[in-house]
């Protein structure tokens, strides 16, 4: 699971290791929360009629997971041009 | 003429014009018909208003103010062509309104968090001479609407070269009959082995036992990476909840065990149905490897959006005139039947010089050639209909994909044609059909409507190939005769087998019911 | 994280464990708030009243499939972009 190649760098040390995967691992749960909160918030009305998940918002679920990842990869994309280009300073 | 009585210094003024009462005056200056009064009038009256229409006068409307004729002409002229437009977009709007709200229902049906809804898929191509967005318009105003109120799921092919949707489909065909052969072979050998290799396995089984130790460790850890890698034990609703982990995804078109009950297909334009027939009967008839070639199976570009994006594959540059397109267009077309020709007369190697130098396009970028058909038209009644699909047909069953789902020539078909004419003396046809554009919402919103019902019938041979021909009554003669000269795909005639045709099942919006009793 | 040993990999396994008790607690936390503010509107007494309760009932069993079908996307979209970016 090596999210948008990061934990590449080679490191000795096995405190090092985990915890590099321990990050990794904070993101991909991070990233889950946020499109959970946030797909919630698009896709869900609120007045609460009953305790089902309806055909709508089922489909809307779908696609909004979908363009959340394509999101993810376009800004990872951008990053990648702009951080090259030397626009940011110190990242990371 | 009335007599203005003199001003006199010491007196008030009278300035009241008078007119005497047998002087009936039907001129112009008509000024209300006072009696002489011994009151002096302290107001000064204005001047008589100006004209006045005599027409509205004689309704007995007061004295107004309207414009000149010229300008009531124009004002008329325009209010109409706005009016006539208003009102169209006005019944558009009602009829799609009225549309959606009768779909509505379907989308409130409740679903587990497992269950994927029921899909369609929709070949769009864009019409003669023009450009994708054409079709996509007509897709996104009269039918996306009724889909999304719906609670149906759809996935867009489209196309912008001739040929696309033909061999993306009959490649799909082709793979799942390679998937269903693989299958039985394996099935047989399975067979045999048992028969044989029961009494020596039981042998070569106590060799095993041996080495099993160190085989363990290693899928233990094996099995360890999968499992930390695994998103099922890192987030937190699946914490503790054994069920939930062993959960897999359902299609719910899958729980339908009628083919033709699942899914759906439409094609935007005539040009599509024509390639989606012929791709079919390309893929159960034809031959399941590329004739001529064997190495090298061609990879083409079929651009799968699941929304509005259409990946453009050689970038048509949507500024210029649509006569530079054409170029664009008619050369792409001269290429890949220049293909055509040139494999009919020469080797195999001349065909790969051939390959090469067409891979790039104008843009320079590499443009895929798409491959041929495998077997003509002419050959279908000499070839053998997919025995890989025999059993399937004979029980009429579902042929089993990697979903569960129907395949996809045994979901019902809609066609829905994309009217567009060209040219400057078509100006006032096309005027006309700006004003009239309700009524294919009509039709439109009643042929989607009876895809997600699915009101089917029959494939019916005789006729339904000649679904929407009416289109290609708008199809520029130029461009058909062009086409004809090349022996392009969409200009000829749509020959089917029988043996497919039968197959086949269609929507029909005659079954659509008006109102429902709901 | 291919480039743990086995032992790492065991004590990693333990770290992973605790994560998910921890993203457990958030979620259940996460649900209670949510419900909360968007249920629970009227103040005029102390115990929640039955309309409340059932927009309650209703409103944590949505958010908990929502959860799950979220989770097998994520997991489907996940599963797809690694196989892509192995290309």
């Amino acid at each position: 699971m090596s999210f948008l190649g990061l934990g590449g760098a080679p490191q000795v040390s096995s405190e090092a290791k985990i915890q590099a995967a321990e990050a990794e691992l904070d993101l991909v749960t991070d990233m889950f929360n946020r499109l959970v909160d946030n797909c919630h918030q698009k896709c869900i009305t609120k007045g609460y009629s009953e305790g089902d998940l309806n055909k709508n918002e089922s489909l809307c679920i779908d696609r909004c997971v979908a363009k959340y990842f394509e999101v993810n990869v376009k800004v990872g994309e951008n990053m990648q041009k702009l951080g090259s280009s030397g626009a940011f300073a110190g990242r990371p | 003429m009335s007599d203005k009585p003199e001003v006199k210094p010491e007196v008030k003024p009278e300035v009241k014009p008078e007119v005497k009462p047998e002087v009936i005056s039907l001129d112009n200056n008509a000024s209300k018909i006072d009696q002489s009064s011994s009151q002096p009038k302290i107001k000064e009256i204005p001047k008589s208003k100006g004209y006045s229409n005599p027409a509205l006068r004689a309704m007995g409307l007061p004295p107004l103010r309207i414009p000149s004729r010229n300008w009531m002409i124009f004002w008329a002229v325009v209010s109409v062509g706005i009016g006539g437009i208003a009102y169209d977009k006005y019944q558009q709007t009602k009829i799609r309104q009225k549309w959606c709200d009768r779909v509505h229902n379907y989308s409130l049906e409740t679903l587990n968090p497992n269950e994927k809804v029921r899909k369609i898929t929709i070949f769009v191509a864009p019409p003669p001479n023009s450009f994708l967005n054409d079709s996509m318009y007509v897709f996104r105003r009269y039918i996306k609407p009724i889909l999304n109120s719906s609670g149906v799921d759809y996935e867009i092919r489209s196309e912008n070269r001739q040929g696309v949707i033909r061999s993306t489909v009959s490649a799909e065909i082709r793979d799942l009959r390679r998937q269903i052969l693989i299958k039985n072979l394996e099935l047989e050998k399975l067979n045999t082995e048992n028969q044989w290799f029961n009494k020596i396995s039981k042998y070569l089984k106590s060799w095993i036992t041996k080495s099993d130790k160190v085989l363990k460790d290693e899928q233990d850890y094996l099995k360890l990476q999968s499992e930390l890698k695994d998103i099922k034990n890192l987030i937190g609703i699946y914490y503790q909840n054994e069920s939930l982990k062993s959960q897999t995804t359902i299609y719910k078109d899958s729980e339908i065990i009628e083919p033709s009950l699942n899914g759906g297909v439409i094609c935007i334009g005539r040009g599509a149905y024509k390639e989606y027939i012929q791709g079919i009967h390309e893929g159960l008839l034809g031959p399941l490897d590329k004739p001529l070639d064997d190495d090298s199976m061609v990879k083409f570009n079929s651009s799968k959006i699941s929304e509005e994006k259409a990946i453009d594959i050689e970038l048509p540059p949507k500024d210029d005139e649509k006569i530079s397109l054409e170029v664009v267009n008619q050369d792409k077309i001269i290429e890949n039947n220049n293909e055509d020709k040139v494999d009919e007369e020469t080797n195999l190697e001349n065909k790969k010089e051939k390959e090469e130098e067409e891979e790039l396009d104008e843009n320079g970028e590499k443009l895929l050639p798409i491959p041929k058909p495998f077997i003509s038209p002419l050959d279908y009644s000499n070839s053998k209909l997919a025995p890989e699909f025999q059993k399937f047909f004979d029980s009429n069953s579902k042929i089993p994909t990697s979903t569960d789902e129907s395949i996809i020539f045994q979901q019902p078909i809609l066609v829905i044609p994309v009217y567009n004419i060209v040219g400057f003396l078509n100006i006032p046809r096309n005027i006309y059909r700006h004003y009239t554009k309700r009524y294919l919402m009509e039709e439109y919103g009643k042929a989607t409507v009876s895809v997600i019902e699915q009101l089917k019938s029959n494939f019916n041979p005789q006729n339904d190939l000649d679904l929407c021909k009416d289109e290609e009554n708008d199809w520029p003669k130029n461009w058909v005769k062009k086409g004809q000269e090349r022996n392009s795909e969409w200009v000829q005639d749509l020959i089917g087998d029988e043996r497919v045709l039968n197959k086949l099942w269609v929507y029909d919006a005659e079954k659509v019911q008006e109102n429902p009793e709901k | 994280m291919d480039q743990l040993n086995q032992r790492e990999q065991q004590e990693f396994q333990k770290l992973v464990e605790q994560k998910q008790m921890k993203d457990f607690m958030r979620l259940y936390s996460n649900l209670v708030e949510r419900c909360f503010s968007d249920c629970v509107n009227d103040f005029t007494s102390s115990k929640l009243t039955s309309k409340e309760e059932s927009c309650i009932l209703k409103c944590s069993e949505k958010f908990l499939k929502h959860s799950e079908r979220v989770g097998q996307r994520f997991q489907e979209q996940n599963a797809a972009m690694t196989q892509q970016m192995r290309r």
